[in-house]
């Protein structure tokens, strides 16, 4: 899965709300498609949490993480891909997932990051 | 090849273990700041480091810092901000763990 020079993936990481990181992560992954850079996103770890469906943090003064994620392909990034490790030790699987997401096994993550000609973290 | 650059306390949190999970083979581990702890000899995470057939790398202003100096599992090698900043040009990439 050999990406361009300038392809970008960004890794989240970390649960929705606990601190910004994530919200981060979104508005830097919706600049690089307005100058059309070349972007795929990964979720493991904790990150996994984003990807619930029926996310109401109103009551916490933040804003959806969520409702980000579905405006995500109007922006043309399509390439949302998820660890499976991460899934199956928190008790999750991909039909609760709310965006369309492509996972990754145990053999195919390492090469997959690997492709990209910069990775950042959130 | 990627390096991958380790924030954390092993015990604190999942970055190592995480960076462990992902990491290809030939990759390089660089342990930064708290994530230092995991070269301490005799350490579980220092075994698995050694598993992992990656090179692995301490920051020494970090081990140094923390007291770790002579007491780090053999196959560590200590770099310096200098050896940071080599390791990164050797790389293709830097993934960051924290």
């Amino acid at each position: 899965m050999q990406q361009p020079d300038n392809s970008t993936l960004l890794v989240f990481r970390q649960p929705p709300y606990g601190q910004a990181l994530a919200r981060a992560g979104y508005d830097l992954a919706l600049a690089a498609a307005a100058f059309d850079q070349p972007i795929s996103l990964l979720f493991m770890d904790d990150g996994v949490w984003q990807l619930l469906p029926e996310q109401d943090p109103s009551a916490i003064e933040a804003k959806s993480v969520a409702r980000t994620l579905d405006s995500l392909p109007l922006y043309d990034i399509d390439s949302v891909y998820v660890e499976t490790a991460s899934l199956v030790s928190r008790g999750l699987s991909v039909e609760q997932l709310r965006a369309n997401v492509l996972l990754l096994d145990d053999t195919e993550v390492g090469s997959f990051i690997n492709g990209f000609g910069q990775v950042i973290t959130f | 090849m990627l390096l991958h650059a380790v924030f954390t306390s092993p015990d604190n949190d999942h970055a190592l273990a995480s960076c462990l999970r992902v990491a290809l083979p030939d990759s390089c581990i660089l342990l930064l700041q708290d994530a230092v702890y995991a070269a301490y000899t005799n350490s579980t995470h220092a075994s698995r480091l050694r598993e992992s057939g990656s090179r692995i790398y301490a920051l020494r202003e970090d081990v140094e810092a923390r007291g770790l100096c002579g007491a780090l599992d053999e196959g560590i090698e200590l770099v310096d901000y200098a050896g940071f900043v080599e390791l990164s040009v050797e790389c293709h990439a830097v993934q960051s763990w924290y």
